[in-house]
């Protein structure tokens, strides 16, 4: 358990020093704020940590929670690291792992933030927590609100496929649909949150949320042996997974339990919303929002990425890459995915596979490198995305018409 | 012409602004509307949603109803009864 006196908000601009307070934007220069681990106790066991329970809390001297008894934990994270060989053939490189986050308590990534941001509303003593969502978090703040016997509010674009809505609502929680973009549900959410004091996971507990996401990192790097890939591809959205998977390495080195890394943190976005590729690969300091995202890829569909420059910083920083992939070669990785190695991921969560073989195609990413792709969401939430590939065929109950049609190839 | 329009901010911001959230604000264009809020609540504002070099802080989105505005636009101008909206993006960080 951490103390009071060992975490801090601090701004990422001016470094203004706020404590450990519910707050997500500096009072000074309205910088985003994030978690300062004063104290990382160091050295840490790496055989202490190996001894834990199977979930991202195995890492809890990592995560900003103070009172434990607050904790809200589905099991989420300590998902498989895939040696995917089959798919490393077809792409062309030589050591491929997929992290198969699909296999989390509400099938995505999004349970790992989502528990450590309603954990903090319970510390905090919020009576109320919600989130805006492009699909994914809303399941998950749902479900660890359930858990926390909170009462949620989901703000999402009415575009969201409806698995995912109907998810969400399962789980108890209100659902508000709103007419336009992620970005003017998010819009909505941070005045819901300043007017109602309303949790929003994604708003004013950011600071603490983004840090659930660091537990992929730690992950990958404690499953290949305490040692480090040469390149992490990561699904992009608002930047805050790249960054806080980047955050997890360097605060693994600080920990003492990698040596120092030289991963290169490589993003992967959408062509009709991908903001932070486009300042990465014009060599722009801006980020020019994306005012109409126009993709299928409805979960990484963020036109204001929220942690976009951070996430710009992290790219240059570890000598990274950014890559924007069609709708069409989304679809492809989720097929080529599902077909060699038994994944079925959303397009959302399958783009990393499309960019490592784009990458590969034109010569940006060797092909002696060892790769993690991280596979970020269920492809059983985004169905209805993903275009009937084969003719199903009926047939009579007899073995002949089944005979037939498996000799003849059309089964 | 000047015509009266409606700002409505979040806390970090009222914290200079008397602590009000909403405000009848009367100028021609935003820019103006903005300097008239700087112009009533002295430096402390101005310092904080303008950088030296006098733009728009990178990490604050204006909306005019409910509209994202390029920074690059301040000089457009408003109708009466316009809503503006100023808020803190949840950005930042490239040093």
């Amino acid at each position: 358990m951490l103390s009071q006196a060992s975490i801090s908000l601090v701004c990422r601009e001016c470094g203004k020093d706020f404590g450990h307070v519910l707050a997500y934007v500096c009072d000074e220069c309205f910088g985003a704020l994030e978690v300062v681990h004063k104290v990382l106790p160091s050295p840490i066991s790496r055989n202490v940590i190996e001894l834990r329970e199977a979930s991202m809390w195995r890492y809890r001297e990592f995560l900003p929670i103070i009172d434990y008894s607050c904790r809200v934990n589905l099991g989420a994270g300590y998902t498989p690291l895939v040696r995917a060989e089959r798919l490393a053939r077809l792409v062309g490189v030589k050591e491929l792992y997929i992290k198969n986050d699909t296999l989390n308590p509400t099938y995505s990534f999004k349970d790992r933030p989502a528990s450590v941001a309603i954990s903090k509303a319970l510390e905090f003593r919020l009576s109320y927590v919600g989130c805006a969502s492009t699909g994914n978090l809303a399941g998950a703040t749902a479900a660890h609100s359930s858990a926390a016997g909170l009462p949620c509010y989901i703000f999402m674009p009415a575009t969201v496929e409806k698995a995912k809505i109907k998810q969400a609502a399962l789980y108890g929680a209100k659902i508000i649909l709103i007419r336009g973009t992620y970005d003017a549900a998010n819009r909505i959410a941070s005045l819901v949150a300043d007017r109602l004091g309303v949790g929003v996971v994604n708003v004013n507990l950011r600071p603490y949320y983004v840090e659930g996401s660091k537990t992929m990192g730690l992950e990958i790097v404690e499953q290949l042996g305490w040692t480090v890939p040469d390149r992490i591809i990561i699904p992009t959205a608002s930047g805050a997974l790249l960054s806080a998977i980047y955050k997890g390495l360097k605060e693994a080195e600080q920990a003492g339990l990698i040596d120092n890394h030289e991963t290169a943190i490589t993003c992967s976005q959408p062509e009709g919303c991908s903001p932070i590729v486009k300042a990465y690969r014009s060599g722009s300091n801006l980020i020019e929002p994306v005012r109409n995202p126009d993709t299928i890829v409805q979960s990484l569909a963020i036109g204001d990425p929220g942690d976009g420059y951070q996430a710009l910083r992290v790219l240059r920083e570890s000598g990274g890459l950014a890559v924007a992939l069609s709708d069409n070669e989304a679809i492809e990785a989720v097929l080529m995915l599902a077909s060699t190695e038994g994944i079925f991921a959303e397009p959302g969560g399958a783009i990393s596979i499309a960019a490592l073989k784009k990458l590969v195609e034109n010569g940006e990413v060797g092909r002696d490198e060892k790769v993690v792709c991280c596979v970020t969401g269920s492809g059983l939430k985004a169905v209805e995305l993903i275009p009937e590939t084969v003719q199903i065929r009926v047939l009579p109950p007899t073995l002949e018409a089944v005979q037939q049609a498996i000799v003849s190839g059309n089964a | 012409m000047p015509v009266r329009v409606k700002v409505t901010v979040t806390a970090v911001l009222a914290n200079y602004l008397g602590g009000q959230r909403e405000f009848l604000v009367e100028g021609s264009t935003l820019k103006n509307v903005i300097e008239e809020l700087v112009n009533r609540y002295g430096p402390e504002v101005k310092k904080r949603l303008f950088d030296e070099g006098g733009r728009l802080r990178r990490y604050i989105n204006v909306y005019v109803n409910d509209e994202a505005i390029d920074p690059a636009n301040l000089n457009m101008e408003l109708r009466e009864g316009d809503e503006v909206l100023i808020l803190p993006a949840v950005s930042g960080g490239l040093r």
